[in-house]
């Protein structure tokens, strides 16, 4: 009987720590679509990486538009800034303080980084290019939270979270969808991407 | 006799690979779809028809290596298509692409490692090919010799 107690106890000990666990980054918001869409999408992308502009300009922001506003994709992006792109910590601080700011200004900033990618990756004028994109406004907010220490702990999760999720090179995305998970590396054309999204939607 | 083991095992196990790899593939098309992707190198209908295409080749190859039946041609065709899996992939990472390798419908990266790997399985099907060539030159050559 004291030995059942002591089982019965240690669950009741364990189990809630077991619980209260959660990986590091893990609880991102979605930047497109909803917590509950059938299928979520996370992409692990460096600013300054050339494939992870061609991967958003050419097929995320296709899934923002035709799933994810439609509410059957959540899309979270993760910051993975590699170590061989001097400005991309400083692009990823500009992402993450415009994602605290609203989704509205996400995509405006990771737009316009995106599509200036070659300008500011060589003359590291990253700022204009943010500031192109936003209103002054927002842009006073933006550069004081880039300037947060809690932007720069929350581009280290993301980056633990890569990590611990053997994240190698960008763009890396994870693709959720009827309880299993597909791990998919470099550039997918929107039309394939597409294909695999409708048959898990059982389109 | 050490070249006939050398046949049997290399066939046979060429045979397993391709089968599994075929296999591996087919459980999920549209996984293997986004890795033929990857490789930036087709437009979205051509990798749909390699896609769809590449893994019952492959599990027909394997059936015909295992089965033995002309196993000059099997073999060289094996050899064949090993050698464009490689240079392919050697292509596409001298390009700085960051890519699945696709091989066995993984999410591994294609990386030296990999390289080497393919490398390895193409030396054992070019090895098989010569021994299966050279059989059978040897077995229609004392045929035909007057008795």
């Amino acid at each position: 009987m004291p030995r059942v107690f002591v089982l019965v106890l240690l669950l009741v000990i364990w189990v809630p720590a077991g619980l209260a666990q959660t990986t590091p980054g893990a609880d991102a918001p979605c930047v497109g679509g909803n917590a509950s869409s059938p299928i979520k999408i996370e992409v692990f992308s460096d600013y300054q990486c050339p494939a992870c502009r061609a991967f958003y300009l050419g097929t995320m922001r296709l899934v923002l538009s035709e799933y994810a506003d439609a509410g059957k994709v959540c899309v979270v992006y993760h910051e993975f800034p590699l170590n061989i792109h001097p400005h991309a910590p400083q692009a990823a601080r500009y992402g993450h303080a415009a994602l605290r700011l609203g989704i509205r200004q996400w995509s405006q900033v990771t737009d316009a980084i995106f599509e200036a990618q070659e300008q500011w990756a060589a003359n590291g004028q990253l700022e204009p290019v943010v500031a192109s994109a936003l209103s002054r406004e927002d842009m006073d907010k933006v550069r004081k939270l880039a300037a947060d220490p809690a932007t720069n702990a929350a581009i280290r999760r993301d980056i633990e979270l890569g990590q611990s999720r053997e994240v190698n090179s960008t763009p890396t995305f994870f693709i959720t969808g009827k309880g299993k998970t597909e791990k998919v590396a470099g550039v997918v054309q929107f039309p394939i991407l597409k294909r695999y999204l409708d048959s898990l939607l059982g389109q | 006799m050490a070249w006939r083991v050398f046949e049997w095992i290399a066939r046979l196990a060429l045979g397993a690979l391709f089968l599994y790899a075929g296999y591996a593939k087919l459980r999920n098309p549209f996984v293997f779809e986004m890795a033929v992707d990857g490789y930036q190198l087709l437009p979205p209908a051509g990798v749909i028809v390699v896609a769809r295409g590449l893994p019952w080749l492959e599990v027909a190859l394997g059936l015909w290596l295992w089965s033995g039946w002309k196993l000059p041609y099997s073999a060289a065709f094996t050899a064949l298509l090993l050698g464009a899996f490689l240079v392919t992939m050697a292509i596409t990472y001298a390009r700085g692409i960051e890519a699945a390798c696709g091989c066995f419908g993984t999410s591994e990266p294609i990386s030296p490692r990999t390289l080497a790997r393919d490398s390895l399985i193409f030396l054992a099907a070019a090895g098989l090919t010569g021994r299966a060539w050279w059989g059978r030159r040897r077995k229609s050559s004392a045929e035909s010799a007057p008795a």
